[in-house]
């Protein structure tokens, strides 16, 4: 599958630059049929995936996986370019990078959790530093315009980013955090 | 450290008459340098109440704490104490009675070494694979990847799945696991 953007006139809007602002047309007789995403089930994710589309499902249990438990229904992450295409009842994220969307990884988990969750994306970056590519973390976080938010729960304790003036001390985090850490039957 | 303590560990517990296997992040150890901080041995379920027995009045362990799938302790080596688990078989057995999967193991998936039996890399991985919270092991197994063992085992910790019935359960986890390495190399 292949986007296509296209601009409509609002309904206020009377005269436009048509110098500016071109007729873009279909060929006469042969209209091109226009989609839209619907995504219901985390299988609706997985066909779309297969079509190389830049959307991936955010589950509780990778967030789990990753050392930090939690429950939360499933949330939809997809490339901001498509997000006027989806039709979804799932919490929608969006990734300014299409490539992130596509192809994620660890890093993007945690991208993604600063948007929903941050103080969860903290407790992810301090439990898989060994894991993480801080560098590309790093990369992201100024890519999706995450900054501020990084900063309110210290990612640049770790990461190259500007410290703000508000974030909490380190301690109170650290007590947060471990207020919730995983218990298995393995040692 | 650990593959420091072990020899001095299994030599105590064969003196007392204790059989094992050795599982969980000691047996990697052996091979890839992952940095575990405790040792792990699974013990047949029949010898179970016996063996807490044993490390009950055993003068170098202390803290028997027995939670019923595994029974924890503190061993002491020298002047410090190292972390012992010992672990019961019945959450791994799958469809077959609980020792199965001791004899199993021992016949098919381990080899023998100067501190006993040590379980094959992929028993590690199933065994983290089988038990209920087996999400939480997916990190585990992650940090087992960066320290250089293959992801192609988990298609073996499936082989063992198949043996005791329980690969249809294992089977979508292992898939799991196979996403999130993908995640990590990518």
């Amino acid at each position: 599958m292949k986007l296509d953007v296209s601009l409509l006139r609002s309904p206020g809007e009377r005269a436009l630059p048509r110098d500016l602002l071109v007729r873009d047309s279909p060929p006469a007789h042969r209209p091109r049929e226009r989609f839209a995403i619907r995504v219901r089930t985390a299988d609706d994710v997985e066909r779309l995936r297969a079509l190389d589309l830049p959307l991936f499902l955010l589950r509780d249990e990778d967030v789990t996986m990753l050392g930090y438990p939690m429950r939360f229904p499933p949330i939809l992450v997809a490339a901001r370019t498509i997000e006027p295409a989806l039709r979804s009842d799932l919490r929608v994220l969006t990734f300014a990078s299409e490539e992130a969307a596509r192809n994620p990884r660890l890093e993007d988990i945690v991208v993604a959790m600063l948007q929903f969750d941050p103080l969860a994306a903290r407790a992810l970056l301090e439990r898989n530093r060994d894991l993480l590519d801080l560098r590309r973390l790093t990369k992201r976080v100024y890519q999706e315009d995450l900054e501020q938010v990084a900063a309110s729960v210290r990612f640049h304790d770790a990461l190259d980013i500007p410290a703000t003036g508000d974030a909490p001390p380190r301690e109170s985090i650290a007590r947060l955090i471990r207020a919730n850490s995983p218990r298995g039957v393995l040692p | 450290m650990i593959l420091d303590d072990l020899p001095v560990i299994c030599e105590e517990l064969r003196g007392a008459g204790i059989e094992y296997i050795v599982v969980g992040g000691a047996a990697l150890e052996r091979t890839y340098p992952i940095g575990t901080g405790d040792i792990d041995l699974v013990i047949a379920m029949r010898d179970y109440p016996a063996v807490l027995r044993k490390l009950g009045s055993h003068p170098r362990v202390r803290n028997v704490e027995d939670v019923g799938t595994m029974a924890g302790c503190g061993f002491r080596v020298g002047t410090h104490w190292t972390d012992v688990e010992f672990i019961n078989p019945k959450l791994f057995s799958g469809r077959r009675p609980p020792d199965a999967f001791v004899r199993y193991v021992a016949r098919y998936r381990s080899e023998e070494t100067d501190v006993g039996r040590v379980a094959s890399p992929e028993v590690v991985w199933y065994m983290r694979l089988a038990v209920p919270d087996w999400v939480i092991y997916i990190q585990k197994i992650l940090r087992d990847v960066r320290a250089g063992v293959p992801p192609s085992l988990l298609s073996k910790a499936l082989e063992i799945a198949e043996y005791f019935g329980n690969r249809e359960e294992i089977e979508p986890r292992v898939r799991e696991a196979r996403k999130k390495i993908e995640m990590l190399a990518r």
